[in-house]
């Protein structure tokens, strides 16, 4: 089935594309199109290179074309399964004969459909602010596939939101995408520690003031300001790569693994939802440990640059990467999390062995596993690349591995046992009362000045081991004891949540077939 | 057709006061339907119907136990086994800005119906529906009852051998409701075989094959229609008619040992009663009556109805 011929792309576009609104919308677009060109051409001083209106009045259609297509279209997405769910139609959709992949692919491109439609509407101003303003025209069309990629990127990553997100959510799950979009807007962030330009598609509006592909002498960080870093070159693991590539590749590798969640779930009770397994899950945060390692200034560590204020240390790039995965490890642990429901069946399928002390310690097996694995993968980096003169113990370091590595197990089976308690919403009061934890204990500590001494620091790791990040050869001395209690008191806390977990398992385990289901007197007919 | 085994659906809700928080909605239920087979499922509200109609179209994953539908595992094959489902919820809606025509061209393509014979199957649901002159309306605009003869349409769209429908006659009126009866008496002689919930029991009784009696998701009686109707009778039941009032008849029958349940009717006219004994005894308690004074001007057996059936072996009680 082509995707022209997707059912669900086709209901979309008739309910949506009506030729009332394909008139309005059409009308909307050309009217502001020649008001915006008209103001742009007047607004031209004499001083100015000629066609420098064109080129701006392309950047503004750009940069309207680029909002519509990921605010307008990422809401579209987000309502286009939870909306469904809402209406009570999602069940009709379930048994038909469309696959997963068809709805899903129905649903990505018809949801924002409208918003496809005026943006087809505005290229004809497009074109004509290209032609004034002398763009070139492949970096005009890469700025559009660049755009178009990063905005089904975006969609895509909508749709999984809307597969999970509950009854009265919906506001709230708008603001937080459009929080993430708008953050994702500055082209700032990856550049302090990556290698790498801006990754959110905005950037296509910066992208066609380039007139050539060669590749800038600079990285991303020596470049500077965002505006003049196209044509650069991204590194990656040392090799220079031009950005629009590196862009379209994560593109269309996120939305890949964003896709793959909603495939694999969309048609399934939402009670049994699971967004990967468990190794699609590693797998997934292989691969982008596998991006952070490739795309990282190594560099800096080895031999500081002229713009780099601090060169980094060791400790400092280990903390880097330690706090990056230990964020994107809680969302593997989150995936990971088994509700009521899915103990149930376990207990009834696998009998005793789904609520043996390996059951009771779920996920924290997968989250060692994968933890020390980045993390001994990321130590290797650090001492490959490092400065001979820097700073570096592997035991230390392999000791604030493991402190992190316990701290999301501990944190993970809290979560696991809340999750199986019978309150409403029982993940996000989780939440909730982690942050009123993590949030009590910080302003407590530092009204007690516990982070500014050594052995303060390794007491409040007893609670909260964030001071980890911290630690290197002067905290731990004389604190070492401290340090291994604190250790030690993560495992303790994690087997407390283990036991109460195992706890929760027995009380949903099915009652001793003792007590047989009322039989009928014919229990068959036909 | 249909098999059910051991499927069991255990779930949470809030615990209140006096109630536990986890509920079986259905629990070890075992069932098989025969092809070609009208089975109804009746039960009070909660009793686990609209569940298992749902487990059976692989909608909800069962706790336990598996559905197969011709042969096919629900859970491991769920589009497969849904090629051969049509289904109908009991509370649904449908996409208000689309037409009729266009609701229906959608489901046909998504049930992947051959192309060139859509427009004609279209053409069949919306005429056996009366939807004609709705055809080319959009479907915000119809009423209630035009929605659920639309969500049936839909259902039967794909031509599926086994027909899922809980509560199907909700919003019709009763001429609707007629036809509704009549089509899917005409879809069974065609070979479906139909599993259907519906809350006018009178209407099962007329149309069902076979029925089910669930509570707290629990199976009470199933099988064959005539052995549900029959199976457990207290006796025969008999109303004797007076042709005024000024006999005591409740009490005059309360004395008899062969006679049990009066139930008194209109102005102490008329009763209904068990009776225990055979035509020759209840000729003999007519004359007898006769014979004691009273104005008798018609005696009747009564047969229980599906609705006093399911009244006295149901609760009624609400999960």
């Amino acid at each position: 089935m082509d995707i022209f011929s997707n059912p669900e792309l086709i209901r979309n576009t008739r309910a949506q594309m009506r030729w009332g609104r394909m008139i309005s919308v059409a009308a909307i677009c050309a009217v502001l199109s020649l008001v915006v060109g008209y103001a742009m051409a007047h607004s031209q001083s004499p001083g100015d290179p000629p066609g420098r209106w064109g080129m701006q009045f392309l950047q503004i259609v750009l940069g309207t074309q680029a909002v519509a297509l990921l605010l307008g279209g990422s809401i579209a997405c987000l309502n286009a399964v939870h909306r469904e769910k809402e209406m009570n139609t999602f069940d009709f959709q379930r048994v038909t004969r469309l696959t997963p992949w068809e709805l899903a692919l129905g649903k990505l491109f018809g949801a924002p459909v409208v918003v496809y439609f005026a943006v087809l509407c505005l290229m004809p101003a497009a074109l004509v602010g290209a032609v004034v303003g002398g763009a070139r025209p492949t970096m005009v069309g890469a700025a559009y596939v660049v755009l178009l990629l990063g905005s089904i990127t975006a969609h895509a990553f909508s749709l999984v939101i809307s597969m999970l997100h509950q009854r009265g959510t919906n506001t709230g799950a708008i603001l937080v995408l459009i929080i993430l979009l708008l953050s994702g807007a500055s082209a700032s962030g990856p550049r302090m520690v990556f290698d790498v330009g801006a990754l959110n598609p905005f950037i296509s509006v910066q992208m066609v003031e380039q007139d050539t592909w060669q590749l800038s002498p600079y990285t991303p960080e020596q470049a500077g300001l965002p505006e003049t870093h196209l044509g650069l070159a991204d590194v990656f693991f040392g090799q220079r790569l031009h950005h629009v590539p590196v862009l379209l590749f994560l593109y269309v590798s996120f939305s890949g693994w964003f896709l793959l969640a909603v495939t694999r779930n969309l048609k399934r009770d939402p009670s049994v939802y699971e967004l990967y397994t468990p190794n699609q899950s590693l797998g997934l945060l292989v691969y982008v440990n596998f991006l952070m390692l490739g795309f990282f200034k190594w560099g800096s560590t080895a031999e500081p640059m002229a713009r780099q204020p601090m060169p980094m240390q060791p400790y400092d790039v280990q903390a880097i990467f330690l706090g990056i995965n230990l964020s994107l490890f809680f969302l593997l642990g989150m995936v990971l999390l088994r509700n009521r429901d899915q103990i149930r069946r376990r207990l009834r399928e696998l009998g005793d062995s789904a609520s043996n002390w390996l059951a009771a310690s779920w996920p924290a097996p997968y989250l060692l596993a994968g933890i020390l694995l980045l993390g001994l993968a990321t130590m290797g980096m650090i001492s490959w690349k490092r400065s001979p003169k820097s700073e570096w113990d592997l035991a230390l370091a392999a000791f604030r591995l493991g402190l992190v590595a316990l701290w999301v197990v501990r944190d993970l089976l809290y979560l696991q046992w809340i999750n199986l308690t019978r309150i409403r919403r029982p993940l996000t009061m989780g939440f909730v009362y982690l942050i009123v934890f993590y949030s009590s204990t910080a302003i407590l500590f530092a009204t007690l000045d516990l982070y500014d001494k050594p052995r303060g620091q390794a007491f409040t790791a007893f609670f909260s081991p964030a001071a980890v990040f911290g630690l290197t050869g002067k905290e731990w001395t004389g604190a070492e004891v401290f340090w291994w209690l604190a250790m030690f008191c993560q495992v303790a806390v994690a087997a407390a949540f283990a036991w109460m977990h195992r706890q929760k398992q027995l009380e949903l385990a099915p009652a001793p077939a003792a007590a047989p289901a009322a039989e009928s007197p014919l229990p068959t007919v036909g | 057709m249909i098999r059910l085994e051991d499927l069991t659906k255990e779930y949470d809700v809030l615990p209140t006061a006096g109630k536990p928080g986890q509920v079986l909605a259905t629990d070890r239920l075992n069932l098989e339907i025969g092809e070609r087979e009208i089975f109804g499922l009746v039960g009070p509200n909660g009793a686990g119907k609209t569940t298992t109609l749902k487990m059976v179209c692989g909608l909800l994953v069962p706790t336990a136990g598996r559905v197969t539908v011709n042969g096919i595992d629900v859970e491991r094959q769920p589009e497969e086994a849904q090629k051969h489902i049509g289904y109908l919820a009991d509370f649904f809606a449908l996409y208000d800005d689309l037409k009729v025509w266009e609701y229906l061209d959608y489901f046909a393509h998504a049930y992947k119906m051959e192309e060139a014979a859509i427009p004609a199957r279209i053409d069949f649901a919306i005429s056996k529906m009366g939807l004609e002159p709705k055809r080319d309306s959009f479907i915000a605009g119809l009423s209630r009852g035009m929605k659920q003869r639309l969500g049936i349409a839909r259902a039967v769209l794909h031509d599926p051998p086994v027909l899922v429908l809980d509560e199907p006659a909700s919003g019709l009126d009763p001429k609707a409701r007629h036809e509704l009866k009549e089509f899917l008496r005409e879809l069974n002689r065609a070979g479906k075989t139909i599993f259907i919930t519906s809350h006018v029991l009178a209407d099962l009784e007329e149309m069902c094959t076979s029925l089910a009696i669930l509570e707290k998701g629990r199976l009470v009686r199933v099988g064959k229609i005539e052995h549900v109707m029959r199976s457990d009778s207290p006796g025969r039941r008999v109303r004797v008619k007076l042709a005024m009032a000024s006999f005591p008849l409740a009490d005059w029958l309360g004395a008899r040992p062969d006679v049990s349940t009066v139930v008194p009717e209109g102005n102490f006219a008329s009763a209904i009663f068990a009776f225990a004994g055979g035509d020759a005894e209840l000729a003999e308690l007519v004359a007898n009556l006769v014979a004691a004074g009273a104005p008798v001007c018609g005696v009747e057996e009564v047969s229980e109805t599906l609705e006093q059936i399911f009244s006295r072996l149901s609760s009624g009680e609400i999960m």
